[in-house]
Formats: structure tokens, C-alpha cells, sequence
């Protein structure tokens, strides 16, 4: 499972908005609606349970980088949406380093499926332990670039 | 819990976490460790992870039920080893 599988292209933002973890959360789940990959009647819903996961421990992993997430039972398959703070002070996010972060990965998964969430989550991390790819990322100022980055070119 | 006068005190849990050891139970365990002096590694079949890393942990991909293999060396490594094996083999 790696992120090209699960990461919806059209849901990658290189500047969010959001100041807050609870504003950058609201922006990512609303791209993955707008790229077609979460119901619109959901996605309340979806923005409370990643939140309150958030309670429960801060998913900011260090290093600038926080991977939100909850699960969903009316997913049917897990998607992924990539957000960029370009804001100078980042957004503040608790994370275990104390870091504020500007690199967002947001994951929704189905209920039932504990090995897919694995997978994806060591995807991830494995993807942002590449200093080299992360300042890439951090680099992108376009949708474009990101999906680049991430999928390759587009093709066709 | 295996004793070996030239190594690290080892024992093998499976994950009982329904979800495996995702994030917050890594965490958790990450966490815990820290609270000891002892060093510990974490082996998942040919991966190994330093047990205060979060990172590290994540990138085992243990599933439930996976089997680990926690290893602990230093002055606190039994007390370490009971300690960090309870949270494994909490559900929760």
C-alpha cells in the first residue's frame, strides 16, 4: 500500500489556509469531497471522528509532519489527502517534538481493515523519513507539482 | 523471558491490539520506553525498531496478532521488559 494507492491526486493543497489543527483538518477532508472521494453528507462526521482521534494523542509525528486520521465505516476503500502550510509559523499540532507542522497526510479508512491502515501509515512514514523527498515537497507551490512528486507526471 | 548473561533480556508477545500497533499504541509504547534506562529493540520477522522511535515502530507493520520479539538491556531491562510487554498485550 503505498501512497500513490491511497492518496487522491486532486485532494493534494499546497497552501492551506488553516491556522488551526481543528481549520487544517476541515480543509483536508473538504478536498477529499471536492476530488470526489467523500460523500458530502459525511463529512461532518468524518472532520469529528479525526478529531477526536486527535484527543486522544497527537498524530504529529516530529519533524513537521502529522498524519490525522480516523476510521469510517462508510468508506469503502482508504484515501489520502496531502496538505501544505505555507504559513510562517506553521500549525501548531501538539506533536511529539513540540514542532508545529507544515505537512499534512490525512488518512480515512474503513473499519475492517487494520492491515491496509498498517500499510498505509508505514508508507508514509518510510515517505517522510526521505529528507531529500520532504524538501521537495515543501518546495511544491501547485497542486501540479505535489502530484508530480508523489504520482509521477500525469499521463493522458 | 529468555536470560542471557552476554545479551539483552528477550520476549516474544503477540500484538493484541485488534487494529495491530498502529499509531497510538506506538506511541504509547514509544513513550513508555522512555521512561526506562534500558536500551530496547523491537524485532517484527527481519525488521527491527529502536523502541522510543514512534517512526521506527510504525515501519514493523505489525498487524493483531503479529509476533514481536522485545529485547532490553540495561540496568532496569526486566522491569522495562514487563512494562513495555503489558502494553502489547493490552487490547487497547
Amino acid at each position: 500500500m503505498r501512497m500513490p494507492h491511497f492518496v487522491v491526486r486532486d485532494a493534494c493543497t499546497p497552501s492551506l489556509a488553516g491556522t488551526t489543527r481543528e481549520a487544517v483538518v476541515q480543509e483536508l477532508v473538504q478536498g477529499l469531497h471536492a476530488a470526489g472521494a467523500l460523500p458530502a453528507a459525511d463529512l461532518e462526521d468524518i472532520v469529528r471522528a479525526v478529531l477526536r482521534r486527535e484527543q486522544l494523542g497527537s498524530t504529529g509525528i516530529g519533524r513537521g509532519i502529522a498524519i490525522p486520521h480516523s476510521r469510517y465505516a462508510s468508506v469503502s476503500q482508504l484515501v489520502g489527502a496531502v496538505g501544505l502550510s505555507k504559513l510562517p509559523g506553521k500549525v501548531p499540532f501538539d506533536s511529539i517534538d513540540g514542532d508545529p507542522v507544515d505537512i499534512f497526510v490525512l488518512l480515512i479508512s474503513p473499519q475492517d481493515r487494520p492491515g491496509d491502515h498498517l500499510r498505509a501509515l508505514e508508507n508514509v512514514v518510510q515517505t517522510m523519513k526521505d529528507d531529500a523527498f520532504t524538501e521537495k515537497l515543501r518546495a511544491c507551490t501547485t497542486a501540479e507539482q505535489m502530484g508530480e512528486l508523489i504520482f509521477g507526471p500525469r499521463v493522458g | 523471558m529468555t536470560a542471557n548473561p552476554d545479551g539483552p533480556l528477550r520476549r516474544t508477545v503477540a500484538v493484541a491490539n485488534p487494529h495491530g500497533l498502529h499509531m497510538r499504541p506506538a506511541a504509547a509504547f514509544a513513550q513508555a520506553c522512555k521512561g526506562f534506562a534500558a536500551a530496547v529493540t523491537v524485532r517484527h520477522g527481519d525488521k527491527a525498531a529502536d523502541g522510543r522511535s514512534p517512526w521506527e515502530l510504525l515501519l514493523l507493520v505489525a498487524g493483531p496478532g503479529a509476533e514481536l520479539v522485545v529485547e532490553a538491556s540495561g540496568a532496569d531491562a526486566a522491569t522495562a521488559l514487563g512494562r513495555l510487554c503489558e502494553l502489547l498485550l493490552a487490547a487497547e
